[in-house]
């Protein structure tokens, strides 16, 4: 699996690259934007103070939108996108309700939203 | 608007980046260092604010409560046990302290702010591993005979008691254990010490101030004849509990003589209801109650009557209340086990 414009040793060894079901991504709106399928680094956004490059560059996904959303400074988001994403799209790490996930190179995930919901 | 002091009459605090504790994307909850025994637990409040976070100070072990779910991050904040917010931005050099500007908790900020309830520990994105929980287990007290719901209370109430007075003493002699820790249990024998309400407000208040490794919890209990009850807490406690029971057995007699010739001459110099503001330092009673007192603690085999008096500001008379109080639940809990209506498997209680 390639992926592209990754810090050195990312996604971190050992990570999952299985079939990755009931995760969502938080979302501003409705409908996605490309904007929204982004991890920070790809944003332009500069590493703060206490951050790991690698979780920078990765996209938050989450089994718990409602907990995550109860934080006000992610009020902004509202909506969450259901994912099914397939074995092979990417690199993942979960811990607890919390999944980092790297795209590999190529990878559209939009296409792997299965429902949109306001949370 | 909740407020411990002016924010401007505060002085500078600065504490320690430990890590973060939430990821979304960036780093959304994090977790400070300020001290031994504290923390500042912290949201992101760079899209709604002008500084990166805001910061509510909490102890050790209400931390730990949080770690296990027993509350959501709102109440944390909300009701932090230090009672101070901050606001702060993280520096770019992870290894310089943080600055943190004391805050008012108003309306606004709890408007704006604090988390909405539902955020629990178990949502973290990161592990948290710098806490090693103590290890608890379970004694198992074996029951037998009559009883009624009252008495199961009674007998876990003797337990928690003794179990909090023990552990107490325990952090008080224990050199690692931080100055503050030692004077929130000072202010556990502040009390007035005129009858039955010191007396429970006194362990009560220990068993607080102890935190989760003061109360043994029950986790089960049988209510057949025979059945048993379940408390789960620390092994060496329990241990210690029942040493304190045998030795009750094999020394009753002693305990009993020491216990009565401090209670009669509390009771005769009518200091039993009466707290020690009448009583001089150097007073002829006062001596006397803290060489009775100093007798009955020999014997008893709790702790010494200099830790206990030491624990009490140096108050003789509260020393020699509590050492009859705690004489008092050991007697009970013995009464327990000489009805054969206790037993712990492997002790013989005579």
């Amino acid at each position: 699996m390639n992926f592209t414009g990754l810090p050195q040793s990312c996604p971190p060894t050992p990570h999952d690259v299985h079939e990755l079901t009931d995760v969502w991504r938080i979302l501003a709106a409705t409908a996605a934007s490309p904007y929204d399928w982004q991890s920070h680094q790809q944003r332009g956004k500069p590493v703060p103070a206490g951050a790991d490059a690698c979780k920078w560059s990765s996209m938050s996904l989450t089994r718990n939108p409602k907990a995550a959303l109860s934080l006000r400074n992610l009020a902004h988001l509202s909506h969450a996108a259901k994912l099914a994403i397939p074995a092979g799209a990417g690199a993942h790490k979960s811990k607890k309700s919390h999944v980092d996930f790297w795209p590999a190179a190529g990878t559209d995930i939009s296409q792997f939203v299965v429902a949109v919901e306001e949370v | 608007m909740i407020q411990m002091a002016s924010p401007t009459l505060m002085r500078a605090a600065t504490a320690k980046f430990e890590q973060v504790l939430y990821y979304m994307d960036a780093p959304e909850v994090v977790l400070l260092d300020i001290g031994k025994v504290s923390k500042i637990i912290a949201v992101a409040t760079d899209r709604i604010s002008a500084r990166g976070f805001f910061g509510a100070k909490v102890s050790l072990a209400q931390f730990r409560l949080y770690l296990q779910d027993r509350f959501d991050l709102r109440h944390l904040m909300l009701r932090p046990d230090r009672w101070t917010w901050f606001e702060f931005d993280l520096p770019e050099d992870r290894s310089v302290r943080v600055k943190l500007d004391p805050i008012d908790l108003t309306p606004d900020i709890i408007a704006r702010i604090i988390p909405k309830h539902g955020f629990f520990a178990r949502d973290h994105s990161e592990d948290y591993e710098a806490i090693t929980f103590e290890q608890r287990s379970v004694q198992r007290f074996e029951v037998d005979g009559q009883w009624d719901m009252r008495e199961f209370g009674k007998f876990h109430a003797q337990i928690s008691d003794l179990y909090a007075l023990t552990q107490s003493v325990d952090q008080f002699v224990d050199a690692a254990v931080p100055l503050e820790q030692k004077r929130t249990i000072m202010k556990s024998f502040v009390k007035p010490w005129e009858g039955g309400g010191s007396y429970y407000g006194f362990f009560r208040s220990l068993a607080k101030t102890g935190g989760e490794g003061a109360r043994p919890n029950i986790k089960a209990i049988q209510w057949a004849s025979p059945g048993y009850m379940d408390v789960v807490g620390d092994a060496d406690a329990f241990d210690r509990l029942i040493s304190l029971i045998e030795h009750f057995a094999d020394n009753r007699k002693s305990i009993t003589d020491n216990y009565n010739h401090l209670w009669s001459y509390l009771k005769e110099t009518n200091y039993l209801n009466r707290s020690s503001r009448t009583l001089e330092r150097t007073s002829p009673v006062r001596i006397e109650i803290g060489e009775r007192a100093k007798a009955l603690g020999k014997v008893l085999g709790v702790t010494s009557y200099r830790t206990l008096k030491q624990m009490a500001g140096n108050d003789a008379l509260v020393a020699a209340k509590v050492l009859l109080a705690t004489e008092r639940r050991v007697s009970r809990l013995y009464d327990f086990f000489s009805e054969g209506r206790v037993s712990v498997s492997g002790i013989t209680v005579a």
